[in-house]
């Protein structure tokens, strides 16, 4: 228990432990959040809205509710100033001409708006006509003016007002349908890069710690002596061992309490996990990395050799563990590679649990393949180990 | 009583002999010392006493228990200092302690311990923060943390300067007048002379004699040995037919060394020899011989050598 004590002490002084195992995924998670929130987070659109009808305000309205989009209304002028400067993707116009239908019972209105894409360039602007449909009642055209230097991003605002247009069209068709806007909006919210990112970061920084953490740590206890130190004392070697787990396991789940905090807090992820099946697979696979950086420890014959022999093992799971994106979106030839990997079942687990609020039972696969992995593992530690 | 019993011990690292058949016995309440080179065997022959390692053959059996089936209790009750002083990261000089005594049954306070080694001012000092010698007497605290019958020092005065040195002797001696047991391993002479009740003398894996230090001298009687410096450098071989002496060793800077049981004959020879040779000579003397002359002729070798 003192052994215990002391240990922990000596890892919250260790100022290399901390950053690598805190610091260093939160700089992570910092950097691929800021990275891939422009094309997952808002976007800054104009509205000028030049019709006084009842339709074109709840156009705007129903605009203004979607997440991803930044609604802002100036004058039209003053949009494409914006749009010119940059700091407008698309800029809507609504025209005059949209009034609000008169519904004569029984007789769908064929008041259909629209969407007519045009380019807007710094120097030069071109309209396009894309679409010119004709319409048992006459359409009208709403203008959508994008920044070409932004058309990725524009596209997807384009998708995003086609759909809702599509949807008001329906609308005015038949029932009134803006819950379901509501609701694609918030499915659109569910899909953040962020939610796929931080359990492969947590996977990532558990393997890191676990690996680098117990490798480095018992390596320079081995080769200082200490080790042997300790076996001229009549403490149990299991306890030793016991010892570095928990306290390895202690910071594994401090680090991740900080780490989901930041990423539901500061990045906006989500966090649907039951708390008890979170920590189960979290301890479960922490253990099996811990094993991993027994066996490096067991198998490096100094430190210098220690640190290259778990980059080696780290840097490919890294990439290939689907930790940054998803393994089908991969070669084929190299997702068998990615299966074997211990990492993308621990990513792929958390993933699950976070994400979806999956049981033990659904991923038991990822924990029966950790567990595999493991028991080699172990077998290879007790098997090389040496004091000294 | 004795405290330890080696009886015909060896141990082999493959084809290697690292300690080849010793027999020793080490009395309660005395400082036994092994003396020899690097490579002699000294440490892993406490190794095996200390249970860190499996004896290849041999009886040793340590405060009356055998160290091959008994060696948990062994651990109980002996004190360890190993060659390379090693301590955990980020804890104090007190924490240490506290932490090391907790593996045992009994143990003593911190306080008292840091307070023996004169440490006390260090008790919040980080281990990787003391000096040399602080950290040799912090490791020779860590040997007392439970109170032990016997104490195993290897080499623990390796790598410190005279004056550290000097202290750590006041350290062991006053150790030892708490009726504990002390066995030390040591290249140095005049540690064995200063510290050791009795000196085993070792080298190649053997043990060449055990004694007092000034029975191993006396077994010397009327040896001599004849010093001087040379402006030439000089043949060790060639000198010692021509002085008709025992040895022949070279010292240190230009001073030569010659042992001999016959010191006035050997000193003609020497003259008539460096008439011959066209050598001058210089600080010529003869004088007693030591316990670095007894190593010397035990093992053909001098120990600064190594």
């Amino acid at each position: 228990m003192s052994f215990l004590k002391a240990n922990l002490k000596m890892t919250l002084r260790n100022k290399q432990v901390l950053f690598w195992s805190l610091f260093f995924p939160i700089f992570m998670m910092g950097m691929f959040g800021a990275m891939f929130s422009g094309s997952s987070q808002k976007f800054d659109v104009g509205i000028v809205n030049k019709s006084s009808s009842k339709i074109s305000k709840n156009i705007v309205k129903a605009l203004k509710k979607v997440d991803a989009l930044t609604i802002t209304q100036k004058s039209e002028k003053e949009e494409f100033k914006e749009l010119q400067d940059g700091n407008r993707v698309a800029v809507i116009i609504i025209p005059k001409k949209l009034a609000d239908p008169k519904l004569p019972k029984g007789i769908v209105p064929g008041n259909k708006s629209m969407l007519n894409k045009s380019q807007f360039n710094a120097q030069n602007s071109q309209k396009m006509q894309l679409q010119a449909k004709v319409p048992p009642m006459k359409p009208v055209t709403i203008k959508f003016s994008y920044n070409e230097t932004k058309s990725q991003d524009a596209s997807i605002v384009s998708t995003i007002v086609s759909q809702f247009i599509g949807k008001l069209n329906q609308k005015i068709a038949k029932a009134p349908e803006l819950l379901k806007i509501k609701r694609a909006a918030y499915k659109s919210k569910n899909l953040k890069y962020i939610d796929f990112l931080l359990p492969g970061l947590l996977a990532m920084s558990l393997m890191m710690g676990g690996i680098v953490g117990i490798a480095n740590g018992i390596t320079t206890l081995r080769e200082r002596g200490v080790l042997k130190r300790l076996l001229a004392t009549p403490l149990n070697p299991a306890v030793f061992f016991i010892v570095q787990v928990i306290t390895r396991l202690t910071v594994a789940l401090v680090q991740s309490t900080i780490m989901i905090s930041l990423g539901v807090l500061a990045f906006g992820a989500h966090f649907y996990g039951n708390v008890f099946t979170f920590a189960t697979v979290l301890i479960f696979g922490a253990t099996v990395f811990l094993i991993f950086g027994l066996v490096m420890a067991s198998v490096a014959k100094s430190v210098e050799t220690v640190e290259p022999m778990s980059r080696a093992i780290t840097m490919p799971m890294l990439f290939l563990g689907g930790v940054f994106f998803p393994i089908d979106s991969m070669p084929a030839w190299l997702q068998p590679v990615s299966r074997a990997l211990p990492l993308t079942y621990m990513s792929d687990a958390l993933r699950q649990v976070i994400t979806e609020g999956a049981s033990l039972y659904a991923v038991r696969i990822d924990l029966l393949v950790l567990f595999v992995w493991g028991i080699i593992g172990f077998i290879i530690a007790a098997r090389v180990f040496r004091w000294e | 009583m004795n405290v330890i019993e080696v009886d015909k011990l060896s141990k082999y690292y493959g084809k290697l002999k690292a300690v080849d058949d010793i027999s020793f016995e080490t009395k309660k309440g005395e400082i036994f010392g092994i003396l020899g080179p690097n490579g002699a065997g000294k440490t892993t022959t406490l190794e095996v006493l200390e249970g860190l390692k499996k004896q290849s053959a041999g009886n040793v059996r340590v405060l009356g228990l055998d160290v091959k089936t008994q060696i948990k209790a062994i651990k109980q009750r002996i004190g360890v200092q190993l060659q390379s002083t090693a301590f955990f990261d980020f804890l104090t000089c007190e924490e240490t302690l506290n932490l090391f005594g907790s593996f045992y049954k009994e143990s003593k306070p911190s306080r008292e311990l840091l307070d023996e080694v004169t440490l006390s001012p260090k008790a919040k000092t980080y281990v990787n923060n003391l000096s040399g010698g602080q950290k040799q007497r912090l490791s020779i605290a860590l040997a007392l943390v439970n109170k032990p019958e016997l104490i195993f020092l290897d080499e623990p005065t390796t790598g410190l300067d005279p004056q550290a040195r000097r202290k750590l002797w006041d350290l062991i001696v006053s150790i030892r007048e708490t009726g504990k047991t002390i066995v030390l391993t040591t290249h140095y002479m005049e540690e064995a002379e200063f510290l050791c009740d009795r000196v085993a003398i070792m080298d190649e894996a053997k043990i060449k004699d055990v004694d007092t230090p000034r029975g191993l001298i006396r077994k010397l009687e009327g040896e001599n040995k004849v010093e001087f410096g040379s402006d030439k450098k000089l043949d060790l071989k060639n000198l010692e037919e021509a002085t008709a002496s025992l040895t022949a060793d070279y010292v240190e800077g230009d001073i030569y060394s010659l042992r001999t049981k016959d010191s006035h004959k050997t000193m003609n020879l020497l003259l008539d020899y460096a008439k011959n040779n066209k050598i001058e000579l210089n600080n010529l003397h003869v004088s007693r011989a030591t316990l670095e002359d007894v190593f010397l002729s035990y093992t053909g070798k001098s120990l600064r050598e190594k």
